[in-house]
């Protein structure tokens, strides 16, 4: 996995883990790696892996059965949706505006090209 | 795991290389001992190994005072230094005459890991390359499950996926009974894997916090211009800057550990007020 | 007292020690034999036609106690350097199972050892010998005879002396440990001159010479020296060796 330099490791992993289950590479219900699995699998400390873990239970998308492991919640989905919605608003978007601004483009400049990025990315 | 306190050391006596030091280690851990050359890493990874004896103070390995080298204490202790000498058998050898003084010792994951630095049982020790001994050491270290492991400079000498598999390897090794300190001046090899972080100067500890409170009180990022305060510890980067601030806005950011070194190094004091703080409610 | 030994433990070191030393051990037996062989036998009977008689207890003497002297004196080889010395004392045995390890090994062992392969040896010699010097008579060696026990009882005693040097010199030992014997025989027979050099002179007698019977203060001292030496040296050194080995550090 490789590390970008700007959020603390668990919450890049807790990326991971958003991307896989957005995905539907993990779907509710679906018991996810452990964390030494993942902290093997990564390279990390297992306490980061648990801190990520910790963070996303917290947020209510995965959930522990004890003595078993880490799951999945049923609508992990769509916390897992909301959650990434508003990080994309929050700190993507403010970022790509400052761009836009840079750049000298408007809404409408956009609007053109995502249309172009929809009817060119329709067979996927 | 390890209390020590108010420590002191020295090879000669007026040059101490530990001075009244204090540390307490717990279990499941794998704590990242860094400080400057000279700063007293090894001599205080011999100290909890037992290897010296303390000149004054106090300390505890795994509740025995280790300089006595009790051999129900040495069996839950592996150091692996920087240099080493190893016997003229083979690796199934040494493991056949060695192993049994390690109760857990467990050849399951010895095999395992063996498989992973890619050598082999009947490979002769003496034979191998410096960063072969140095994966057959790690390899029979963690194996033993000893409580705790001591490594200095563990990468040095590893070629590049063999760094890869090193922290694999540890990550799979460390559990909730066991604590591995590494002492180590290459940084980026650790980076994800060290935590707590225990830095070292001039004989004393003058950082020791876990990276989740690190994460909490510092934050490190890039900035065009360098504001006038606030400020904590600054690097040029690309023509901005890269900077270390108290953490403001509460926002988890990457722990560059080479930048916070520097800047514990370099600004003791304004770091140690950041984190004796008194958090107000 | 588990802390202090265990018999399992012992084992397991006993085990490490032989396997580690087996090339030392192997070496010096063929350096051992190959000199009594060519040097304590063949020469010396071709340098001396006119011995009738040749038996094997001088050089069994020799070469118990020298051979003996080297290993005993390797015997904590792993003090050598600051490298090797992480590996020995993180070793998880106690200093008092190592030395009756080595002591056992080196003392006891070596005797016995050593004993049955010389044994050996010499019916191997004889039978050599015999085809090369028809004339002279070979006298089977026999190791429960008093010539060599004798050597034995001393060997047990002496080899003490460089079990302590094992644990204190690091590297070199046995040069080491020799040069300091040297010295220190030196000197005492610096002082016992000074003490009986008026005897000595009075009637250009040796000491040997003198009559033992006649000078109580003499018998005394020779008394305890023997007593000394044959009850007392060796478990003083066997202390020795164990507090050098506790107080070891990297």
């Amino acid at each position: 996995m490789e590390f970008n330099d700007n959020q603390a490791i668990y919450l890049q992993i807790a990326d991971l883990f958003c991307e896989n289950i957005l995905r539907k590479k993990w779907n509710p219900g679906d018991r996810i790696p452990s964390v030494r699995e993942m902290a093997v699998d990564i390279e990390v400390n297992p306490n980061t892996v648990m801190r990520t873990f910790n963070y996303l239970q917290e947020k209510g998308i995965i959930y522990n059965k004890r003595g078993i492991g880490y799951f999945v919640s049923d609508n992990g989905f769509d916390k897992t949706r909301s959650l990434k919605k508003e990080d994309f608003i929050n700190q993507e978007l403010p970022r790509f505006f400052k761009m836009m601004e840079l750049l000298n483009l408007n809404i409408s400049d956009l609007e053109s090209l995502h249309h172009s990025y929809l009817k060119s990315n329709s067979g996927i | 795991m390890i209390e020590i306190n108010q420590l002191s050391y020295g090879y000669k006596r007026k040059q101490e290389a530990l001075k009244s030091m204090d540390l307490s280690v717990g279990p499941g851990n794998i704590c990242g001992l860094l400080g400057l050359n000279g700063a007293g890493k090894s001599t205080l990874l011999k100290a909890i190994a037992g290897l010296v004896t303390p000149h004054s103070g106090e300390i505890k390995t795994l509740g025995h005072p280790p300089y006595k080298r009790d051999p129900e204490f040495l069996r839950e202790v592996v150091i692996i230094t920087e240099e080493f000498t190893l016997p003229d058998f083979s690796v199934g050898k040494y493991i056949e005459l060695y192993s049994p003084f390690y109760p857990r010792f467990n050849h399951t994951a010895f095999q395992r890991y063996l498989e992973e630095f890619q050598l082999t049982n009947d490979q002769k020790l003496t034979g191998l390359s410096y960063g072969q001994k140095k994966k057959f050491l790690l390899s029979f270290g963690l194996a033993t499950d000893s409580k705790l492991v001591l490594l200095d400079e563990p990468t040095n000498g590893l070629d590049i996926p063999s760094k890869s598999q090193f922290r694999k390897v540890v990550a799979n090794a460390v559990h909730d009974e066991r604590t591995l300190i590494i002492s180590t001046h290459q940084i980026r090899d650790m980076e994800n894997l060290i935590d707590p972080i225990i830095i070292l100067d001039q004989g004393k500890i003058i950082f020791y916090e876990n990276l989740e409170s690190i994460t909490q009180k510092l934050s490190i990022r890039r900035t065009d211009i360098l504001p006038k305060e606030g400020v904590i510890y600054h690097e040029t980067y690309l023509g901005g800057y890269t900077i270390l601030t108290e953490n403001q806005s509460g926002e988890h950011t990457h722990m560059n550990l080479e930048i916070l070194f520097n800047a514990v190094v370099g600004q003791k004091e304004k770091i140690q007020s950041v984190f004796n703080q008194q958090v107000n409610a | 007292m588990h802390s202090y030994f265990d018999i399992s433990r012992f084992w397991l070191l006993m085990k490490l020690e032989l396997f580690k030393s087996r090339r030392g051990v192997a070496m010096t037996l063929v350096i051992i034999f190959g000199l009594s062989f060519f040097l304590g036998m063949i020469v010396d009977l071709a340098i001396e036609p006119l011995t009738l008689v040749f038996d094997h207890y001088e050089n069994y003497t020799f070469s118990l106690l020298i051979g003996g002297f080297i290993l005993s004196s390797l015997a904590f080889h792993g003090l050598r350097n600051t490298l090797t010395r992480y590996q020995f004392l993180m070793v998880p045995v106690s200093a008092f199972e190592r030395v009756v390890c080595m002591w056992l090994l080196t003392s006891l062992g070596w005797i016995l050892v050593f004993t049955l392969t010389y044994t050996l040896y010499t019916l191997v010699a004889n039978t050599i010998g015999q085809l090369l010097f028809s004339h002279v008579k070979f006298n089977a060696f026999n190791p429960f005879s008093e010539q060599a026990f004798t050597p034995m009882k001393y060997y047990f005693v002496c080899q003490s002396v460089f079990l302590v040097g094992a644990a204190y010199f690091r590297g070199y030992v046995f040069p080491k440990l020799l040069i300091l014997l040297i010295v220190t025989a030196f000197i005492a027979l610096i002082i016992a001159y000074s003490f009986m050099h008026d005897v000595i002179l009075a009637d250009d007698h040796t000491v040997e010479e003198c009559d033992l019977e006649n000078m109580p203060s003499v018998k005394t001292v020779w008394t305890c020296a023997k007593f000394f030496f044959w009850w007392l040296l060796a478990p003083i050194n066997w202390v020795l060796t164990y507090l050098g080995l506790k107080d070891q550090e990297v």
